[in-house]
């Protein structure tokens, strides 16, 4: 019973390590052939609604996440943008979140460099707007009056800012009806959620979302009544993307660390469990 | 009057009007609206640089005092100024900013994030307990979706993991979650029925 115990009150630094070494230690071989992820609907449902945009179709991106979930909303964000693209859409960026900028100067030019974008033609990006801590500020009145909202483009290196009433990318463009599909890239609030009950609702704009996996229960009921069109949670579902794209990119990178990292969390629960029912037996 | 009731007749008029342009179409209610949401833009943004300054006197006032924890606060007062005024001077997508962004504030915020594999593996491991009905099923649901996330599996297991995950997300998950959200939407229309009416007076602060 006692060397039960100590096993089951282990030094948690064990833990920790264990965890190191499945974090890194796949890092070091090449199983991006290993991975073959099944197809989920919220994912497949995504995947056919941008396949079914018209050519040229105007798109809002909006940037809704930090650094601190790059590494979970990124690969799903870089597949639908790189989908986006491949349809030849127009897109509009924009941020909700403060630090969201930088991931969008960082990922839209290299992007668009790739697919042969030409910026404020093809692509513009008009920064970060606070509209509150539900973005509500900014969410709303983009229904009615967008360019009064963002008056301006943001810079990209190199180039320079213009009054978005100049932007060809943005002739015409009123408000969300003036938008094929919102594609919210999602880690929090505001997000993709605030999106759904303000802009979705009222305006019934369709929106497809890259989240984190913690976001998406949250936002099971709005795939379920229709109020939104598509899901790519977390790392696996950009896996999913990738694979509906044909592209093993960053998320069949990812993948492997993930996969055996939750492996062992499995059998840790398992494990403790165990013990747990051992000791109590034995007693 | 200034201090109480003129702001419950702002509040209480911003609400309508949003309440009303929602349901009614009228020229006069969107441009009220639309007023009414450049003055939230305004405000909010002003907030921002009220809680920006209130930030920096409070660990000001520590430092100064050599309080214990000084160093911390000071730590938070370099890191406010050394962004923000490179921000304001040179721009905030090039130079010092920039290179604070990319190589301090990026790593550092995926690092804490990173952290949390550690810090579940661990708890899970001595927390995770079935200790009843509940904590069981909790603890199946769990596993199942984690493995349907797994895609090392190859055939027949693969299928049911993905499926049995599927029926965990798309059922049980969803219905839970639809109550909450429901219940949540409930209980946020009668709060917002009691600010309107100036029954809830809390966000004057004050401790009222």
């Amino acid at each position: 019973v006692k060397i039960l115990e100590r096993i089951e009150n282990i030094d948690r630094r064990y833990v920790y390590l264990l965890v190191a070494a499945c974090l890194t230690v796949p890092f070091f071989f090449d199983w991006k052939g290993a991975i073959d992820v099944s197809l989920t609907t919220p994912v497949k449902s995504a995947y056919d609604f941008i396949e079914a945009l018209p050519e040229g179709s105007r798109v809002l991106v909006s940037f809704d996440y930090g650094p601190s979930t790059l590494a979970e909303v990124g690969p799903g964000a870089v597949a639908l943008v790189k989908h986006l693209m491949k349809r030849r859409a127009k897109i509009v960026a924009i941020a909700l979140w403060p630090d969201a900028p930088a991931l969008a100067r960082e990922m839209l030019p290299r992007l668009g460099g790739e697919a042969g974008y030409e910026p404020f033609v093809d692509w513009v990006f008009l920064g970060y707007k606070y509209g509150g801590p539900t973005g509500s500020g900014v969410i709303e009145p983009m229904g009615t009056k967008f360019k009064s909202v963002f008056p301006f483009t943001v810079a990209m290196p190199g180039g320079e800012d213009r009054p978005t009433s100049e932007v060809p990318v943005l002739e015409g463009v009123e408000s969300y009806k003036d938008f094929a599909l919102l594609v919210s890239l999602s880690a929090g609030v505001p997000g993709v959620k605030e999106y759904v009950q303000m802009a979705n609702s009222r305006y019934k704009i369709p929106i497809i979302s890259s989240v984190s996996r913690v976001t998406a229960p949250e936002l099971y009921p709005f795939l379920n009544s229709g109020q939104l069109a598509g899901l790519v949670p977390g790392v696996s579902s950009g896996a999913e993307y990738e694979k509906l794209l044909d592209q093993r990119g960053l998320a069949h990178s990812i993948m492997p660390v993930q996969s055996v990292t939750q492996l062992i969390i499995i059998f840790l629960v398992i494990l403790g469990n165990v013990l747990q029912i051992i000791r109590t037996s034995i007693r | 009057v200034f201090r109480r009731q003129l702001p419950l007749l702002i509040v209480a008029l911003g609400g309508i009007v949003m309440i009303l342009e929602y349901f009614f179409r009228a020229h006069w209610l969107s441009v009220a609206r639309e007023d009414f949401a450049k003055w939230a833009r305004v405000g909010f943004t002003a907030a921002v640089y009220v809680g920006i300054l209130n930030l920096a006197f409070v660990n000001l006032q520590r430092v100064l005092a050599m309080r214990r924890g000084w160093m911390y606060h000071a730590v938070l007062l370099v890191a406010l100024v050394g962004t923000f005024l490179p921000g304001v001077v040179v721009g905030w997508d090039v130079g010092p900013t920039d290179w604070v962004f990319v190589n301090v504030y990026t790593p550092l915020t995926a690092t804490m994030f990173g952290l949390l594999a550690f810090f579940i593996a661990s708890a899970a491991y001595r927390a995770f307990r079935i200790r009843n009905v509940e904590a069981a099923l909790l603890l199946v649901s769990a596993v199942v979706v984690m493995l349907g996330n797994v895609p090392l599996f190859r055939g027949e297991a693969a299928t049911l993991f993905s499926r049995l995950q599927t029926f965990v997300m798309e059922g049980p998950m969803t219905g839970g979650q639809r109550a909450i959200l429901m219940a949540a939407a409930i209980g946020a229309i009668f709060f917002a029925m009691k600010i309107l009416t100036g029954v809830d007076r809390s966000y004057f602060g004050g401790g009222e």
